[in-house]
């Protein structure tokens, strides 16, 4: 049963990664973001793990969302990836998870601060919306101190206006 | 050594001796707070956590540093006390306990708390007892400097959007806007005689430092278009400004004298510096 369950998790996580893809070629305004997308999801797809090994490894299966330059508001198009989130935690009612806002670099470090919260926060919101309960979700804001890209382009800016998941153990 | 630089920068031998605080980042992942001379030298380690500890404000003595650090996995407030080689964590509110700065007495802090939604300026005992809010705004209210006199706070909102300079009469609790043509202003810090608030602004895409008269007016420019220049502190004396630029490249901290322009680097480090604030020694 488990097997099997885990199988259809499976499936549905190659699916993610397939959409991601295909909206990669689709969009190329937003290819960076998509592309960071697919790319966690090929890492999935190689190596199902389970929720021990999960929380074991501290890696998240959730998908990074993605934010406007100064903006917190959650995008329609992100609403779709915070949808998978929460179908995963619902599979996975043990597991909590830290909610980390970040900014690019174009404000400032103390107003990033700030702005990287209400990131996190929209998020947290957002899949308590959705039924995940508030206890398994807790946020910190990094600003712009943690960028995924180091580089100085919009492409680099856009991949680093995000929110991202830690498993907290 | 300090001494000799503050002569060839101000033309005058100082009767005292300064040092600066600030956040160096040492990895790609990590900032530590610092202290070092005025010329550069002597820099040594104030924290070695291997997180990151931001926006160090030194108290009106020069014995204690409140700074933030998540050394805890939160961005909480911790106070350093120099005189006793202490560290203790005073505000660890959920959210952001940050941007903190001393009240002229040094028994106070005024902090910028996420803990009620958005950021909300509050004043704090060096214990961390929360002694009262002071902002309600929509916006998030940050990065305040407290007057000499005790009387009044600036600081910096998007409540209009942008970023906006906003004294506070801490009195009243009444606020209003200083310099409203300028709409990316950040980090204020007030002159030792309380005259005047330095401050950084992004005006066509660069930050550069800007000064004005405590009663907003007066506007003056002091850095023109090199690199980004941010954080600016007033030295006790009044006659430099220590600020962080790019200017060279990798951000370092600089001097600025106030009478002549001239502007000198202080780090000697390859690492990021920033954030620089003074300290009496």
């Amino acid at each position: 049963m488990l097997k099997r369950l885990f199988l259809a998790a499976l499936v549905l996580m190659m699916g993610v990664a397939l959409v991601n893809q295909e909206g990669c070629s689709r969009k190329p305004k937003g290819a960076g973001e998509e592309m960071v997308g697919a790319e966690k999801g090929r890492k999935v797809r190689r190596r199902p793990v389970g929720e021990d090994e999960y929380t074991k490894r501290g890696v998240s299966p959730l998908q990074t969302v993605y934010f406007d330059f100064d903006r917190a508001d959650i995008r329609p198009e992100m609403r779709t990836v915070l949808q998978r989130n929460a179908e995963w935690l619902r599979r996975h009612p043990r597991v909590k998870m830290s909610i980390e806002g970040n900014c690019d670099e174009r404000g400032t470090e103390e107003y990033n601060m700030a702005l990287g919260q209400r990131r996190a926060e929209a998020v947290k919101n957002y899949l308590v919306s959705l039924g995940i309960s508030s206890n398994r979700l807790s946020t910190i804001s990094y600003g712009e101190e943690r960028p995924a890209d180091p580089g100085h382009s919009e492409t680099a800016w856009a991949k680093n206006r995000r929110a991202e998941f830690s498993i907290v153990r | 050594m300090a001494n000799d630089i503050l002569e060839r920068l101000t033309g005058e031998r100082g009767a005292f001796d300064y040092q600066l605080v600030f956040s160096r980042k040492p990895t790609p992942r990590t900032k530590e707070v610092y202290m070092m001379d005025i010329d550069g030298a002597g820099a040594v380690a104030l924290t070695r956590n291997g997180s990151l500890n931001l926006f160090p404000a030194v108290s009106p003595d020069g014995t204690r540093i409140a700074f933030t650090s998540y050394r805890h996995d939160n961005p909480d407030l911790y106070l350093m006390s120099l005189a006793k080689g202490t560290l203790v964590r005073i505000l660890s509110h959920p959210g952001l306990n940050t941007t903190p700065a001393f009240y002229p007495d040094g028994r106070r802090l005024v902090v910028a708390l996420t803990k009620d939604g958005n950021a909300e300026l509050y004043e704090a005992d060096l214990a961390g007892r929360l002694l009262r809010r002071l902002t309600h705004s929509f916006g998030e209210d940050i990065s305040p400097t407290v007057s000499p006199d005790g009387g009044k706070v600036v600081f910096v909102s998007d409540r209009a959007g942008g970023l906006g300079l906003y004294e506070l009469n801490l009195e009243t609790l009444e606020t209003r806007r200083l310099v409203p043509d300028m709409s990316y202003c950040t980090d204020p810090n007030y002159s030792p005689k309380g005259d005047r608030i330095v401050f950084s602004a992004r005006q066509g895409g660069t930050f550069d430092i800007y000064s004005v008269q405590a009663n907003g007016g007066g506007l003056l420019r002091h850095t023109f278009g090199e690199g980004r220049n941010e954080h600016p502190a007033v030295s006790p004396d009044g006659r430099l400004v220590a600020f962080d630029s790019t200017r060279g490249g990798v951000r370092q901290v600089y001097l600025l004298n106030l009478k002549t322009g001239d502007v000198t680097r202080v780090s000697r480090s390859r690492n990021e510096e920033s954030q620089p604030a003074w300290r009496k020694r």
